[in-house]
């Protein structure tokens, strides 16, 4: 008997149920996402979109979500895909990492393993002297969707833009603010963001960003992130060929349109094996020397 | 946005059968359009749901000659790609439903294993003989009909005559020295003067002012992530590109916000810098700058 966990939208802890169900099925090749079908009775009500884990005896086999769904009398039927899937559902704007090389001079050296991060931009340099990164699973898990943000102040020759609907009320909630990796304290107040350079402030409704000008100017959507605001569940895992240690000659350059598609070719790329692994907190993404 | 008005309440406990079904593609919370341009300066507009509290589903939606601003059809597409997305659960009750409601009208559901209702249009309306009434509600089912009506929508749009090229194109080109974080922007590209007709700026014409800049890289210097700076009258402020590769070929940047149009501009400038500090600077680089107006069908 596996046991299933539904987590409805807007849920915060998931009910467990044990279901006689078949095991789900899990593509070998990265590319593709897992899937897992059921029908019959579920005791607890299922909504469109409720993320689904299911596991036995600790081991989880699956975490996705509710893709289709059809409830008839007492009789339900749905179709879940891995969370993986979440990846090829999440723009990737132009991105880059830039290492050193004989062509430029480099004080940082940004690894292999700085580009799969998923935290939060570090705000001092780290052990590689690297500052301000942001990883590609970091941007897939709280990237800010690229549109207009209004002007709301200007005090040349600093700007105060507001993100319409990206208020405590919103999904953001009171995450963490980066712009292109610099964090952006929020303020108590709209004043005292208007006062104080690269900070943030929100309101019931609406984020307010105050940029420096002399830093940023008239960017083509600069990369505005609150940490894992839009989050997907995936998490870097093991990364190897050496990628704490070796540094990265030249540069790495996105071209794709979405995360999933960069996180996987990157590590074919590097001559690695890409995998989803389900565990009991997070779905993270490997990249590693022998098949799993 | 007024609340539609429902005509009759639903119970589940009190129908016949209620089937719900989910579309087979789910609704996006979010759609960004991506518009004119290349990558750097690619126009784009999203619409989004940020009060939507569970897995979060991006599509993109490639609007072919969009522009954000008033008179550009981005914002447009973008809005109504995502309305038409977002009723994406189809609800198909039987009962003895009374008052009748017809197409068009609301009703209110209840379900059994919620407290508050979905206020959901009536797609479609059934009679049985035996007096129970059939409603489709939320989504409806896509049938031949709607294939025909896209078929002929496709028919009907003009987008060929949409987005045309008003007048020649203005190029100039000369050399950049691209500079580094040590020693600063190096030394920028000028434009010269260049003019661009006030009648470009007629209303009838809806009119756009877009930039191309290719930087040709010498033989051994190759790509390199860098930042592009374009400054039309000194206060650099026209466009900063913060993930520009070096030698990519920007080309659609919007410039008709900064144009004085029937003047003479002589203030162009384009500087550009590798982000980090280069082990020898390679020298001056080709650089060619093109400008372009467009005519634009106005949309009512």
């Amino acid at each position: 008997m596996m046991q299933m966990e539904v987590l409805n939208p807007g849920q915060s802890a998931p009910v467990i149920v044990d279901v006689n169900a078949e095991a789900p099925n899990r593509p070998v090749d990265a590319h593709r996402y897992s899937t897992f079908n059921f029908t019959g009775r579920i005791e607890v009500p299922v909504r469109p979109y409720a993320r689904i884990f299911l596991s036995e005896d600790g081991q989880y086999y699956f975490r996705g979500y509710v893709y289709y769904m059809k409830r008839q009398g007492e009789k339900i039927t749905i179709q879940c895909r891995g969370e993986e899937e979440l990846a090829w559902h999440r723009y990737s704007p132009r991105h880059g990492w830039t290492g050193s090389g004989s062509q430029t001079l480099g004080a940082s050296e940004i690894r292999i393993t700085h580009i799969f991060e998923d935290g939060a931009p570090s705000q001092t340099p780290d052990y590689w002297s690297v500052v301000h990164n942001s990883g590609a699973i970091f941007l897939m898990n709280s990237a800010i969707p690229q549109t207009i943000w209004p002007v709301y102040n200007v005090t040349y020759p600093n700007w105060c833009f507001k993100l319409v609907g990206g208020g405590t009320n919103s999904r953001l909630g009171t995450a963490p603010i980066y712009v292109e990796g610099l964090y952006f304290p929020r303020k108590g107040s709209i004043s005292e963001c208007l006062a104080n350079l690269n900070s943030a402030y929100a309101d019931a409704l609406d984020l307010y960003i105050q940029f420096d000008w002399t830093t940023y100017m008239a960017s083509y959507f600069l990369h505005i992130s609150a940490l894992n605001a839009f989050d997907t569940g995936i998490r870097r895992g093991n990364i190897d060929h050496d990628a704490a240690s070796i540094p990265i000659d030249g540069n790495i350059q996105m071209n794709v349109n979405c995360w999933g598609d960069f996180l996987v070719n990157l590590a074919e790329t590097l001559g690695l094996t890409p995998h989803w692994r389900y565990e009991a907190d997070h779905t993270y993404f490997d990249a590693i020397n022998e098949a799993p | 946005m007024t609340q539609p008005n429902p005509i009759v309440d639903l119970y589940e406990p009190d129908l016949n059968s209620l089937i719900i079904e989910t579309a087979g593609v789910p609704h996006p919370h979010c759609i960004i359009g991506q518009g004119y341009g290349s990558r750097d300066c690619q126009q784009k507009y999203s619409v989004m749901d940020l009060s939507w509290k569970g897995p979060w589903f991006e599509e993109t939606l490639n609007v072919e000659n969009g522009f954000m601003d008033n008179g550009g059809i981005l914002k447009k597409m973008v809005a109504s790609q995502y309305a038409d997305r977002q009723a994406d659960t189809r609800y198909q009750v039987v009962g003895r439903i009374w008052p009748r409601p017809r197409p068009g009208d609301y009703a209110r559901l209840w379900l059994a294993d919620e407290s508050v209702a979905r206020v959901l249009q009536v797609q479609s309306v059934q009679l049985y003989p035996s007096g129970k009434v059939g409603l489709e509600l939320g989504r409806r089912v896509q049938d031949e009909i709607d294939a025909f009506n896209a078929k002929k929508d496709l028919e009907n749009v003009l987008l060929d005559q949409y987005f045309t090229e008003c007048g020649n194109s203005i190029s100039s080109s000369g050399k950049i020295t691209i500079g580094d974080p040590t020693s600063g922007w190096g030394t920028p590209f000028s434009a010269g003067s260049f003019t661009i007709p006030s009648k470009v700026n007629n209303p009838d014409n809806n009119c756009r002012v877009t930039m191309d800049i290719s930087i040709r890289l010498a033989t051994g210097i190759w790509q390199e992530e860098a930042v592009l700076l374009v400054d039309l009258g000194g206060t650099l402020q026209n466009g900063y590109f913060n993930h520009y590769v070096l030698g990519d070929t920007v080309s659609g940047i919007d410039m008709t916000p900064y144009i004085d149009f029937g003047h003479a501009q002589t203030n162009l400038k384009i500087y550009c810098k590798v982000r980090r500090n280069w082990s020898s600077n390679p020298g001056a680089q080709d650089i060619t700058v093109t400008l372009h107006a467009w005519r634009r069908v106005v949309f009512a």
